[in-house]
């Protein structure tokens, strides 16, 4: 149990996969001019990341690995990926259409995120067995979603504040995200 | 009509598919081999990296793995001209950013000959220093991270910022590489059947700080210092020939945001004579350890100021933590030098 | 031979997909610590966004339209792993030191937003050539991150001690923060230089669709 709480923090908020990995950027920046937005956008991510990682463990482990087809990981991930996504939206659309209408509009996007496929990487690199891969896959999409939120809530007030002209648009979301980071830095002294 | 098309569209993406598999199917075979040799090559470094005399190696499986997180990829006994010389582990175990691959040999006399890192997935620039050939640990000898590990008894401690010296700023990644060392190391010694005595913590010597001193006694009165917040967890008087020439004392402080615990030693006269930083576990405050920031105190009066900036350099990445260890030092120094004055050590 | 000219320049400067159409971010930041690792991934990228660009443009009457996403998949994920298992075998050391950085080439924006944008239209000596304006583009970037980056934060430069002994070395560029820090900065600068050259020449590039939602926030066709 203590290994899972370990894997949840350290992925969370330690390894935090968008202030401290640098990962899944681009809807980092591009998703979080609204609060709503960011949240949608995060809680499909969560959505496809936790599916995307039950289903590649097995495929690598029963199917590529005793195989010895190792070489097709990034090929065959990728594909499952976005069969997943599209399988999910046909789904959605059919049979939730609520839910279709407050994710499905993310879903497009989320095929080439960087974070669902470092997800499903990160859970081989680091031999994580199927119960540590659905946990960490969690922790790092709850990661990404507070991330989105926290970026989300400052974009908010900085509409509305005086910003130099130099820093306008894009560089001042960097920084705002830089300082942001220093105070995740803190949370490495969580786990010894 | 519309059926004919779908079978088309998937006849078409299987086709794009399997030539894709196919071609991927030939690099793999071409650069596996060129993986598997540079591999096979890293390894035989390796090993004679940590057993430069060693003839040969012959691979053995009388070394187990204690725990299922760390994972023994291979071990080999290392043969001398006369007899076996130690074995040599490679294995794996989890570390900050990933796994961490190493070569730890072990001599039949239960010494680690060497470590040699592998592989280190850490942050670029910090933890990955720990496979980084040109990061010293200690720059005056060029010792590196793994290797410092050369030439420790199996029985030690490896405590990390205690009797073993960290990566500045990679506290865990330290902590985790260390603590592989120590297991692939005792399992090494156990198949070797030289499994050394219990862990014997090393105690700080308090003569290294009253070096004029040839014994060191407790004190029969303990100093106090009247600075809040610093506890002074021992004192210790230094005699020569009879006569006391100065005293140590162990005290303890919060510091940036965690303890600081120093060791002093102060002459009869109010000169520093020694300065041990024992422990700081602030974030980021490891490199405090450093003998290089402790020395600065040495010859120091005890009563004058001491401060960071004007006549103690700080260590850069830990601006705060040296602070607090320097007030620290200076408050026990004080405390001990009226301790000396007020007789009756 | 000067429309070739345009289509390089314009990946280098113009709509320099770092700073300005601001895709293929992840990986800018994650690998910037050191010059050796930046120009690696540049010429990572380069490779892989040049191979994939030169076969869908020569493929492109083959593709259907209705699966081309597929498609353009299969192949940049092809290319990305012959770039992975070479760097393996003969650059073992960059390899392992950009770690799940490579693997996710696969999904850099730039990839997929160069083949489908321009590759999949446009004739094959254009699509090369974009991919190496492109390609050049990122790296360039990178350097210059990494240069800040490695000798505040390292005091060296590909390795080799730059500022004399008695700097001593500003971790913080190393660490994340540090990396948001110089990028914004880097970003705020050529923003600036942009602005200046181009006063009021050129409308602002397009976002991408790969990270952003189409203006009408509609899916059907992102």
């Amino acid at each position: 149990m203590t290994d899972l709480i370990k894997i949840f923090v350290a992925a969370f908020l330690i390894n935090n996969i968008i202030l401290m990995r640098f990962i899944a950027l681009c809807s980092y920046i591009g998703m979080t001019s609204d609060v709503g937005q960011s949240v949608g956008m995060g809680l499909a991510v969560t959505f496809v990341t936790v599916m995307a990682s039950a289903v590649t463990w097995p495929i690598y482990y029963w199917i590529l690995k005793p195989n010895g087809l190792e070489f097709l990981e990034i090929l065959v991930f990728i594909v499952v990926i976005a069969a997943l996504v599209q399988l999910v939206e046909f789904y959605l659309k059919k049979s939730v259409p609520t839910l279709y209408h407050a994710m499905g509009i993310y879903l497009p996007l989320i095929t080439t995120n960087c974070a669902i496929l470092a997800v499903t990487f990160d859970q081989i690199t680091f031999n994580y067995n199927f119960v540590q891969s659905i946990v960490f896959s969690i922790a790092v999409s709850l990661g990404y979603l507070l991330a989105m939120l926290l970026l989300a809530g400052v974009r908010q007030r900085l509409k509305n504040s005086p910003i130099p002209s130099f820093m306008m648009d894009t560089p001042i979301l960097f920084l705002t995200t830089s300082i942001i980071a220093v105070a995740f830095m803190g949370f490495a002294g969580l786990i010894k | 009509m519309k059926r004919w098309q779908m079978i088309k569209l998937g006849l078409i993406l299987a086709v794009y598919t399997i030539v894709g598999c196919v071609g991927l199917a030939f690099v793999y075979n071409s650069t596996s081999k060129t993986i598997a040799q540079r591999q096979e090559a890293d390894l035989q470094a390796g090993l004679h990296e940590v057993f430069p005399t060693a003839t040969g190696f012959t691979p053995t499986d009388k070394v187990k793995s204690p725990n299922s997180t760390i994972v023994f990829d291979a071990a080999y006994t290392a043969d001398g001209p006369s007899g076996s010389l130690g074995i040599a582990v490679k294995a794996h175990g989890p570390s900050y950013g990933g796994p961490t691959t190493l070569i730890v040999g072990v001599s039949t006399d239960g010494t680690i000959t060497g470590v040699k890192v592998l592989e280190n997935k850490d942050t670029p620039g910090l933890g990955a220093n720990a496979a980084n050939p040109k990061y010293y640990v200690d720059k005056a000898t060029k010792t590196t991270f793994p290797g410092q590990f050369a030439g420790k008894k199996v029985s030690d401690a490896f405590i990390v910022k205690q009797d073993v010296t960290a990566i500045t700023s990679a506290t865990i990644t330290s902590r985790s590489i260390t603590n592989l060392v120590q297991a692939v190391a005792k399992a090494a010694s156990d198949a070797l059947g030289t499994a050394g005595s219990a862990p014997v913590p090393s105690s700080p010597s308090s003569s290294a700080v009253l070096p004029s001193a040839d014994t060191v006694r407790p004190s029969s009165r303990a100093a106090t210092s009247s600075v809040p917040g610093v506890s002074i967890l021992e004192t210790l008087v230094g005699t020569k020939a009879g006569t006391i020439v100065g005293a140590s004392g162990k005290a303890t402080a919060k510091s940036y945001d965690g303890d600081v615990t120093v060791l002093v030693g102060v002459s009869t006269d109010g000169t520093i004579t020694g300065v041990q930083i024992l422990e700081c576990t602030d974030s980021l405050g490891s490199p405090i350890l450093a003998p290089e920031f402790a020395q600065q105190f040495v010859g120091k009066k005890a009563g004058t100021p001491l401060e960071i900036g004007t006549n103690i350099d700080a260590v850069s990445g830990a601006t705060l933590s040296s602070r607090g260890a320097t007030a620290l030092v200076k408050a026990t120094a004080d405390a001990l030098v009226t301790a000396l004055a007020g007789g009756g050590l | 031979m000067k429309r070739l000219f345009g289509v390089f320049v314009n990946g280098l400067i113009i709509e320099n997909p770092l700073f300005i159409i601001m895709i293929g971010l992840c990986s800018s930041m994650a690998v910037t610590t050191t010059v050796a690792n930046g120009i690696g991934m540049g010429v990572a990228l380069t490779f892989v966004l040049v191979m994939s660009e030169l076969i869908i443009s020569l493929f492109r009457n083959l593709i259907p339209e209705s699966i081309r996403m597929p498609i353009f998949l299969i192949v940049i994920a092809a290319f990305t792993t012959i770039m992975d298992l070479e760097m393996q075998a003969y650059f073992p050391v960059l390899s392992k030191s950009m770690g799940v950085f490579i693997p996710l080439v696969v999904v850099n924006c730039i990839v997929m937003g160069r083949v489908e944008a321009f590759s999949s239209k446009q004739p094959v000596a254009d699509s090369v050539v974009d991919g190496l304006g492109m390609g050049i583009g990122y790296t360039w970037v990178l350097i210059a991150l990494a240069v800040v980056r490695e000798l505040l934060g390292n005091g060296t430069l590909l390795g080799f001690q730059i500022m004399p002994a008695s700097f001593s070395p500003m971790i913080f560029f190393i660490l994340p923060p540090g990396g948001f820090l110089v990028f914004s900065l880097w970003m705020a600068a050529s923003n600036n230089l942009r602005r200046k050259l181009l006063a009021g020449k050129k409308p602002e590039p397009t976002q991408d669709s790969c990270c952003t939602l189409p203006e009408n926030g509609s899916a059907e066709k992102a």
